[in-house]
């Protein structure tokens, strides 16, 4: 198991450092370069004019000037030893203020939205399987193809709109007008639940799908199998061999994709936040995307890139707790 | 039906259909046996007979879709009395009692009928606990979780498991394919059941372990004194297990009577195709020759005699007509067969 | 479900047509009897029509305007009103006031007056696929403008924005698959077949493009886009970013069918008869599992048109004045649009009903293209 564990997280170690390359690519790829952007913000309109020889000095002040190689070491050294993500001139600040708290509250809508997911996939999908060609069942396969092709910010729509017109509310936002400035407290920590319930409902309505069909195929699959019978035939109550054979076997496919999941989540978050006006990270790299304020979509994208395959990290873990084949053949 | 007043299990005119999307199966069709206490009835026939339904019908074990006859009858004689299993309630406290507990079965892929996420000695335990009453009643002991560890210990001790204390925390598919049918069948008998059903146990084994797992299950049967429904494809398992013999092909009884008759002078032509299929010494040298066609889907159940379509000896006229009823040969032999004067009676 | 494959007929002369049918014939007769599928592939059908005659059949050009009705809404073909009964569907004229208080123009309906609608009427001259001049469009009022969607925030007609931007979404789709396609069959191929450490290497590679996710890994390419690209560039560099990022999927799966069948008999056969290794892809094993192939990206489809749709639509994708799915999406973006005009999320029904009949079409495929599949549902 220890050295199961080591595998994985040396696995993670070079991912990560394949991923931080392709960042920096990706950082390095729009047209122009940091100090062209930087001059062009800081003195466009001012009526000062900025010749070759400034931008030249702010690209030697940026180390602009160094090669690639060079650029990259200095960017995922700074990472690495400092947790330093490089400069944000969109907001005339360093990368780390911007995202600051916005990271936390991008973990715990993640978290809430794959708690939601689960608890809402694993039963339904169980009981689907269970009741297989019942009307519910054919209810159930109709929500999850909707929930496959109504993409999310549109339900997000319909849920602000339905928020509007029936409770009078907004539901934008993380926080009501009489929290926003508050300390934390109780209080101001409940309001912030009652807001993510939506975003977390818009986020998990189509991986809640996905999953549905993956727990419903899987435990069908589980419930033919022999040792359910086996299991019957020593007399133990239905509900226990239910939940004891086939429902512990069916969620592992759910367990392997969690990783998969918080990709999905992330894909869409962006645009859920823009359409919910949601301040974490999805908006803010939509807005630095836009900006090209590229540091600060490098320090995203590396966060929620580095949160994915700790989140593989995690689901290898805990197949492996679950499943004693994994876990013997020593990964 | 002759009086079976000793009988431990008796079956009488069981039928199980299926509703599937081509229509309705009729996979077990009027079949009558009974098992009587300490000793072995054998169920022979090809896959597809309806020999596996007819037993799992026993413990009540079919899928959604099926349908027992309201006539059939399955009465099970304890000491507590004697009980309908046809007519107990679905998902019932008897019915949960009589499974792994007066009766226990064991099944064809030892691989398949363990969960491989539990430990064997996790799976014993749970069936030992949830049948704590019925060893109570037969042993005069209550077991607690330890006690019920002990005794999962000491069963695969008696299967023939070395090292059963080490090998009862291992998961399944870290033992043989032996190995765990031993462990499958330490587990079915570790409740002491007065009849064990055994669908094709040692199939799916090779034929020198196949050897072992019989010579166990005759031995155990013995000391424990419990009775045997034996299901196979194969004579020669029967011919060396078996007291009495059923022969089933498309979910009736063709033929039955005491097994060393059965076999020295079948009397169904179906029999007499599925002795042929017997590899023997003397015979090794020629081709086996093996039952011609292929049993018909149950879907178009031929009319009359089901045999009649592969048949060498069927009466055109006769056995496509008309269904033979059960003759007797003597007191303890019967055969459907028009070849044997088997008129509807 | 039956474990038989359904349609398998019993003996006779229906027999011998099934036994002797070729694969592709078996596949046809399984999915015609798929209703879900056949819909599916129906309102694809539809909808690639639509596109391709965009020209003809918008009654208007996408970007024509009609200041008379600005914010206008949907107007329903009907049959009858208050002056009685009509064969030929009608919808009411427009007559512009002046709000008495604000003074601006607003278009109230003249239930008193109607506008006919007829076939193949002339109307604003085009060329059709950018060849053929053209003035006949399928459908208009002789008088006055319909817009059977309603209008935009400066007038324009919806339905006929929607005909073209429902040739540039699924063109965009078709094209983004096809690359993914392409690309997967090609490097997922090479590492399927030859394994080893080629294989290896792929593999990894794939793992750490999936990783990233999608639409962020997306939209960092999109903004790499020079400002002064022009549509058509955009809109090309666009498939090749959705092609790109859509290979590995696609390339593992491929790569699963061909281990699988890099272990068959008949490749070993072939082997031994001293074929080569290409011969051997492409003559025994891509046949195999062409079906696969085919099942496969139609089942990327949604993915691609959801992505393009989810950039454009928060402007990091196709950039107006061409016309998709997303960019339409752009207008009702908050909820003060859709309260206002809740006829601009139409654009969004289609992004579902295409999405739901790529769905359904691919289930069905996939149930139909493998002959020994038994339907687990």
């Amino acid at each position: 198991m220890l050295r199961f564990l080591i595998q994985r997280a040396v696995g993670m170690v070079v991912t990560m450092f394949f991923v931080s390359i392709m960042v920096f690519v990706i950082m390095e790829l729009p047209p122009g370069d940091y100090a062209d952007r930087y001059a062009f913000r800081k003195f466009s309109g001012t009526g000062v004019s900025v010749t070759e020889s400034d931008i030249e000095s702010i690209r030697k002040r940026f180390g602009l000037d160094r090669p690639a190689w060079e650029r990259y070491l200095t960017w995922i050294g700074g990472i690495v030893t400092r947790f330093d993500f490089g400069p944000s001139f969109a907001f005339e600040t360093s990368a780390n203020a911007v995202i600051g708290q916005r990271a936390g509250l991008t973990v715990v809508l993640l978290l809430g939205t794959l708690l939601l997911t689960y608890l809402l996939s694993i039963p339904i999908g169980i009981y689907a399987a269970l009741h297989r060609q019942s009307p519910a069942d054919y209810g159930l396969t109709v929500v999850s193809y909707l929930g496959l092709a109504i993409p999310n910010f549109m339900l997000a729509l319909i849920l602000l709109y339905l928020g509007v017109r029936y409770f009078g509310t907004t539901v934008g936002g993380l926080f009501s007008p009489e929290y926003t400035q508050a300390p934390w407290s109780w209080g101001k920590f409940a309001d912030l639940l009652r807001h993510l319930l939506v975003p977390a409902v818009v986020l998990a309505w189509s991986a809640t799908a996905l999953q549905l069909q993956t727990v419903r195929a899987t435990m069908s699959d589980e419930l033919a199998k022999l040792y359910v019978d086996a299991a019957r035939a020593r007399g133990l109550p239905e509900w226990k061999v239910i939940l004891k054979y086939p429902a512990r076997l069916a969620i592992n496919p759910v367990v392997s994709t969690i990783g998969f999941d918080v990709n999905r989540i992330f894909s869409e978050l962006p645009i859920v936040a823009l359409v919910m006006s949601l301040p974490e990270l999805g908006e803010l790299l939509i807005k630095s995307f836009l900006d090209l304020d590229m540091y600060v979509a490098g320090a995203i994208l590396l966060m929620l890139t580095a949160i994915i395959v700790f989140m593989n990290f995690v689901s290898d873990v805990v197949l492996a707790l679950l499943d004693p084949r994994i876990r013997l053949e020593g990964g | 039906m002759t009086a079976n007043g000793g009988a431990l299990l008796e079956i009488t005119d069981l039928g199980v259909s299926f509703t599937t999307d081509e229509g309705m199966v009729r996979a077990v069709d009027g079949v009558s046996l009974a098992v009587h206490p300490g000793r072995t009835l054998g169920i022979v026939g090809e896959s597809g007979s309806g020999k596996s339904v007819a037993t799992k019908a026993v413990i009540r074990l079919l899928p959604a879709n099926a349908r027992i006859d309201g006539g059939s009858r399955i009465l099970l004689r304890r000491a507590e009395g004697e009980i309908d299993i046809a007519r107990l309630p679905a998902g019932g406290r008897e019915l949960r009692r009589l499974r792994g507990g007066d009766i226990g079965m064991i099944f064809q892929e030892p691989m398949a009928s363990f969960s491989p996420v539990y430990t064997i000695g996790n799976q014993m335990i749970e069936a030992i606990l949830a049948h704590r009453d019925h060893l109570d009643r037969r042993l005069g002991r209550r077991f607690d979780r330890r006690a019920a560890r002990d005794h999962a210990i000491r069963m695969l001790e008696r299967v023939g498991m070395s090292n059963a204390r080490l090998r009862i925390d291992q998961y399944p598919h870290e033992l043989s394919g032996g190995m765990r049918q031993r462990a499958m069948i330490a587990l079915a008998l570790s409740t002491h059941p007065s009849l064990l059903i055994a669908d094709e146990p040692t199939t799916a084994l090779d034929v020198t372990i196949q050897a072992q797992i019989l010579d166990l299950m005759l031995e155990l049967q013995r000391e424990l004194g419990m009775a045997m429904l034996f299901i196979t494809h194969d004579m020669g398992v029967i011919a060396r297990i078996a007291e009495e013999v059923a022969v089933m092909y498309l979910g009736r009884i063709v033929e039955r009577g005491p097994t060393r008759e059965v076999i020295r002078d079948p009397a169904h032509p179906y029999t007499r195709g599925l002795l042929a299929a017997l590899p023997r010494v003397e015979t090794s040298r020629r081709r086996l020759t093996p039952v011609p066609g292929d049993i018909p889907s149950p879907l178009q159940r031929p009319a009359g005699c089901p045999f009649h379509t592969r048949c060498p000896r069927r009466m055109p006229g006769l056995c496509d007509r008309e269904v033979p009823a059960d003759t007797a040969l003597d007191a303890r032999r019967s055969v459907a067969c028009h070849l044997f004067g088997g008129r509807a009676s | 479900m039956s474990t038989e494959p359904p349609g398998r007929p019993g003996h006779g002369e229906e027999a011998l047509r099934y036994y002797t049918a070729s694969q592709w014939q078996l596949v046809w007769w399984r999915l015609r009897r798929h209703r879900a599928a056949m819909a599916g592939a129906f309102v694809l059908l539809l909808f690639a029509l639509m596109g391709l005659f965009a020209d003809f059949v918008a009654p208007y050009g996408g970007t024509t305007r009609d200041r008379d009705y600005i914010y206008g809404p949907p107007q329903i073909p009907r049959f009858r009103d208050g002056n009685g009964f009509s064969f030929r569907p009608f919808v009411h004229a427009l007559k512009t006031e002046r709000d008495p208080v604000t003074l601006r123009k607003i278009a109230r309906i003249d239930t008193g007056k109607r506008r006919y609608i007829y076939f193949f009427v002339k109307g604003e001259p085009y060329r059709l696929f950018g060849l053929v001049p053209a003035r006949t469009r399928l459908f208009g009022v002789r008088e006055g403008k319909i817009h059977l969607f309603g209008t935009d925030d400066l007038g324009r007609d919806l339905f006929s924005r929607l005909m073209y931007a429902t040739g540039v979404s699924l063109s965009i789709g078709v094209l983004g698959v096809l690359l993914a396609g392409g690309l997967a069959l090609v490097i997922g191929g090479i590492a399927g077949y030859f394994g080893g450490w080629i294989d290896y290497g792929i593999q990894r590679f794939t793992e750490i493009v999936r990783v990233v996710p999608v639409i962020p890994l997306y939209m960092g390419l999109a903004a790499a886009f020079p400002r002064e690209w022009s549509n058509i560039q955009v809109y090309f560099a666009m498939t090749v970013i959705l092609g790109l990022v859509g290979w590995p999927t696609l390339a593992r799966r491929l790569r699963g069918h061909l281990l699988a069948q890099r272990n068959e008999d008949y490749v070993l056969a072939a082997r031994l008869s001293g074929a080569s290794s290409a011969w051997i892809i492409r003559k025994h094993m891509l046949p195999s599992f062409t079906s696969y192939i085919i099942v496969d990206v139609v089942i990327s489809f949604p993915y691609v048109i959801l992505s393009e749709t989810a950039l454009s639509f928060i402007g990091l994708g196709l950039r107006p004045p061409t016309m998709s799915w997303g960019i339409l999406l752009q207008d009702a973006q908050n909820v003060r649009a859709i309260e206002q005009a809740p006829w601009l999320f139409l654009p969004a029904l289609f992004v579902i009903v295409a999405v739901l009949a790529f769905t359904v079409l691919g289930d069905g495929l996939r149930d139909a293209a493998d002959p020994y599949s038994v339907r687990k549902r």
